[in-house]
């Protein structure tokens, strides 16, 4: 068997994967404790059945929500005509000197 | 729920045409049994993908009880079966198929599907069937912490989409591409480069006993 393989049999066997037998469910749940928080649809499950089945409209990766933070901190900067912050500074620095590579 | 509930409420639903009100409630009562599994399960996917939004959370579950109801008799207990964890784990099967159908509907229609090569195997030695049974939650987990944040989010989507003996469908790697601003080579070289990390992390930091010292 390949090491691919055999990690991802591992990943799967630690429920790190989506679990699908009864043991790595049991491992899953060893590991992951349940979401208290009710899921949205909590208060009233039968809209889901009114909804029907439902395509995604946008996905936003976590690399696009810390850019548009990026860019929301940088207008924000720009509306009061403040300085730039620091960290934002460095990192348009350590960007350029990667492009000047 | 023990498995005689789950049975009724599945019998119940499957009778939506003769009595829509009973089957409602029942579906009600599933719901709220196992809709906070299911979003921890998703949730934690998403996360490790580095696609979480409330968006996809939301749709994955809701479109996984819709099938649900739709077709409740596809799920049975086996007979070993001593409690509700092989229910648990039939819905978590669905919510990933329903992931991967999800993201192919998406970006189906954004990312032009090319032949791609075979995908090189890892470019590291067979370890010992030893190191892998000697890992644990700990080891796999602080395994998976060295790997840069995007690193493990291209990984773990790949392992989503993993089939024995296949290749990457090539519209999952163009997805990585458009994700991440990066090419599918790269997307191979990250791949192979965080499995080699992890497969170096195993052999240091499994302890193997020398078969003189076992008793």
């Amino acid at each position: 068997m390949s090491n691919r393989k055999k990690i991802i049999d591992l990943f799967q066997s630690k429920g790190l994967l989506f679990p699908e037998t009864e043991k790595e469910v049991e491992e899953f749940e060893l590991f992951n404790t349940p979401d208290e928080e009710e899921p949205t649809d909590w208060d009233a499950p039968e809209k889901i059945l009114k909804r029907g089945l439902q395509n995604l409209t946008e996905i936003q990766t976590d690399t696009e929500n810390s850019l548009n933070n990026e860019i929301e901190e940088l207008r924000m900067v720009a509306r009061k005509g403040n300085n730039l912050p620091q960290h934002i500074i460095d990192k348009m620095k350590a960007k350029h000197n990667k492009d000047d590579k | 729920m023990s498995i005689e509930e789950i049975e009724n409420i599945l019998l119940v639903i499957s009778d939506k045409d003769y009595d829509e009100d009973s089957a409602i409630a029942s579906f009600t009562n599933l719901y709220r049994g196992y809709s906070k599994f299911l979003n921890s399960v998703v949730s934690r996917a998403l996360k490790d993908r580095g696609v979480y939004d409330e968006e996809i959370l939301n749709t994955v579950i809701s479109n996984t009880f819709y099938k649900l109801y739709e077709n409740p008799l596809l799920f049975s207990f086996r007979k070993e079966a001593e409690d509700d964890k092989g229910f648990k784990a039939w819905l978590s099967k669905v919510a990933k198929n329903e992931l991967k159908r999800l993201f192919n509907e998406y970006y189906k229609d954004t990312i032009p599907l090319e032949v791609l090569s075979v995908e090189p195997a890892i470019e590291s030695d067979d370890l010992p069937e030893e190191i892998f049974r000697n890992v644990n939650f700990k080891v796999l987990d602080d395994a998976l912490q060295i790997l840069s944040e995007r690193d493990r989010h291209i990984l773990l989507t790949l392992y989503l989409y993993y089939e024995e003996g296949k290749n990457t469908p090539s519209d999952v790697l163009k997805m990585l591409c458009k994700m991440y601003d990066t090419t599918s080579v790269n997307i191979r070289k990250i791949k192979e480069r965080s499995e080699k990390k992890i497969v170096d992390y195993f052999t240091k930091n499994t302890q193997l006993k020398p078969l003189k010292y076992v008793k």
